[in-house]
């Protein structure tokens, strides 16, 4: 498939150089500040073995809207199938030493950065030199057997100047198995990207996901997100505007129940003038479940005429579930235009009495205000299957909270 | 209530001595009323003298708490059902704030509430094309546009047009009793009309309508048979039409005493 490069000389020693990193003594494991809310503890309690490489078992999330698709099992590509002409895909070969060197660039140096590095089986890097006729589908899937698996995948997103690409990603798992993944995105001059990102992770499982990007001038990134499974998760998600006029979408969706942990965590940072953010995150949080969101957006001092705008909604179906919430701005920059907020609400009963005074039952109208809650980011899905698997979780949700 | 003799059959809702309360503080305190099928009633009165609270303990709004008497409807005790259990009998509460509900469009939702009194009557709910069908007739009632269905349920509706979406779910869902607390409030001169239309539609032998108004205006195009006078959480006086013509010219304030001590 020429994507396996794992035994070149120059991949074991870029892996060396990370072992190398989380053996120092002073090494930080994690940044105590950007990790307030969520337990760290839970990564460094379980003891964990490297998954090995494993077949693919049945014919796993397959989305008929998706024909293109690349599957990869305990970070190794295990098949890739239908994908479009203008979407090469390949390894740590075809990297030139500058994308080399800039790997890992943007994200935090710390001891979960370093693990990805030091322990990825293979890098998988997806290039994009023209206009696609199609979507990518990047499946990620983790499967230990008996004992607990740490899976470290790590992928390459390239975009030469002018191209776009529509990039659908998503995190499943089967058993107790952890996730430390690094997805870094790459756009030219020009280029667009609409990326769809679901964490289904088994209900078991632990998930901690790097994305960076760096946009390049004129570039335009947008990125809808729903963070449905696992026990303890993490989403980070660090935006650098590396060139002027780059626009900025993220639009995200955390829905969390049972005793999960979810965490939101995003950097948007505007280094260049005349840059353009947009920031939806919204929570949904039922039984005992608890969310964090955490958005920062920074503006630099070149970065004149930046417009930022932040907003965490969050819906509590729950008297015990917990959300904490933290919108930032750090602006260093004088003309610019900047706004962000929080709001924290329940289930209005003056709208459940509503739905209910017209013969819609108290578990429908809970469901159909949850839905209604979402709708604005939801509906922006093209892809049906992904929208009726959110409906699901939503279910599930509002199900699990009317036996409360 | 087992008992089915002509003239009861023809009862839809009997009120017994009610009183409620809201945050521990009494409002209704001993209403009686009789609601046959064909009767149109109208109940009158000044600001705080229940008329909103009686129309919403009937329809179930866990806000209120009902301390003593009893209500049949259909010859079920309708205190102890839930909301949309009084909404399957046909039950139907015309709100003189209708909700905004965000992220719900107009048409998910009527189409909701309507296949849910089908299911309970055990009838097949209907697809979204037939459902279309019958909504785009039930529309032309209220003279609404099409495009309110796709806007979500109230949200950025002036003060007529929410006036008017009620009025459509009341022609949609064909209650066998409709009480409408003050429908007619905030309304100008055509939406006036068009309501009162949609209501004079529904009117027929088998339904009941409750017209909770403040003004004698909606009467202009609605006639009661009865019509009742509350004050202080009671029906105080009860008449026909002459009566609320009366309390045009004379207002509210000569009934006022007959509150207590009734």
């Amino acid at each position: 498939m020429g994507i396996d490069s794992a035994g070149e000389a120059s991949f074991l020693a870029w892996r060396e150089q990370a072992w190398a990193q989380v053996q120092q003594p002073d090494w930080p494991v994690y940044d105590q500040e950007a990790w307030r809310g969520t337990e760290v503890k839970p990564w460094l309690q379980v003891p964990r073995r490297l998954a090995p490489v494993a077949p693919v078992k049945g014919d796993m999330a397959r989305v008929p809207e998706l024909p293109g698709r690349v599957v990869v099992v305990n970070g190794r590509v295990v098949a890739h199938e239908g994908l479009p002409a203008a979407v090469g895909l390949g390894g740590w070969r075809e990297l030139t030493s500058a994308e080399r060197a800039s790997l890992g660039q943007g994200l935090p140096a710390d001891g979960f950065t370093a693990l990805n590095q030091a322990a990825v089986p293979e890098l998988l890097v997806v290039r994009v030199r023209g206009i696609p006729t199609h979507p990518v589908h990047l499946v990620h899937y983790s499967q230990g057997e008996a004992e607990p698996v740490l899976v470290c995948p790590r992928a390459v997103v390239q975009l030469a100047p002018g191209t776009q690409l529509t990039l659908v990603t998503e995190y499943g798992s089967a058993g107790a198995g952890a996730t430390n993944g690094v997805l870094e995105l790459h756009l030219g001059p020009g280029s667009r990207v609409e990326h769809y990102l679901v964490q289904r992770e088994s209900p078991a499982a632990m998930h901690l996901l790097r994305v960076g990007v760096h946009q390049s001038q004129d570039s335009h990134y947008a990125l809808w997100t729903v963070s449905a499974g696992a026990r303890w998760s993490r989403c980070e998600v660090w935006v650098e505007q590396t060139g002027a006029g780059a626009t900025t979408q993220l639009r995200g969706l955390s829905l969390v129940g049972g005793k999960q942990h979810s965490d939101m965590h995003s950097v948007i940072t505007h280094a260049q003038p005349r840059g353009f953010s947009r920031q939806v995150h919204k929570c949904v949080v039922a039984q005992q479940g608890q969310a964090v969101f955490h958005g920062t957006v920074r503006v630099k001092p070149a970065a004149q005429g930046t417009d930022a705008g932040q907003i965490n909604h969050n819906l509590l179906l729950s008297q015990q579930a917990k959300v904490d919430t933290r919108p930032q701005l750090a602006i260093q920059a004088d003309e610019v235009q900047c706004k962000h907020g929080a709001t924290v609400s329940d289930l209005d009963p003056a709208m459940l009495f509503y739905l209910q005074s017209r013969g819609i039952d108290a578990q429908s109208a809970r469901l159909l205000l949850v839905e209604g809650f979402v709708q604005e980011l939801l509906r922006e899905w093209p892809f049906p299957t992904l929208r009726q698997d959110c409906q699901t979780w939503m279910q599930q949700l509002t199900q699990a909270e009317a036996m409360v | 209530m087992t008992v089915a003799t002509a003239v009861e059959a023809e009862v839809l809702l009997t009120i017994r001595d009610l009183t409620a309360e809201v945050e521990g503080v009494p409002i209704l305190k001993g209403v009686n009323l009789t609601v046959k099928k064909g009767e149109v009633h109208a109940i009158m009165g000044p600001n705080g003298s229940g008329k909103s609270t009686l129309s919403k303990v009937l329809a179930g709004h866990p806000d209120y708490r009902v301390t003593g008497g009893e209500v049949w409807y259909r010859g079920q005790d309708l205190l102890r059902l839930a909301p949309e259990e009084r909404a399957h009998l046909g039950l139907f509460l015309g709100f003189q704030q209708p909700v905004e509900i965000p992220g719900v469009t107009n048409g998910d939702f009527l189409r909701l509430a309507y296949n849910a009194r089908r299911k309970a009557q055990n009838l097949p709910e209907l697809d979204a094309l037939d459902f279309d069908e019958l909504i785009q007739e039930k529309l032309r009632i209220v003279q609404m546009d099409a495009a309110f269905l796709s806007r979500s349920v109230n949200e950025g509706f002036s003060g007529g047009e929410k006036k008017r979406n009620e009025i459509l779910q009341m022609a949609l869902l064909a209650p066998e009793l409709a009480i409408l607390d003050e429908t007619d409030s905030g309304l100008d001169i055509d939406a006036l009309r068009i309501v009162a239309g949609g209501i004079n539609q529904l009117i027929g032998p088998h339904n009941g309508v409750i017209l909770i108004t403040h003004y004698q205006r909606l009467l202009n195009y609605i006639t009661p048979q009865w019509v009742h006078v509350m004050a202080q959480g009671r029906i105080v006086r009860t008449g026909g039409m002459a009566l609320a013509q009366e309390l045009e010219a004379r207002g509210y304030d000569w009934l006022l005493g007959q509150g207590d001590g009734n």
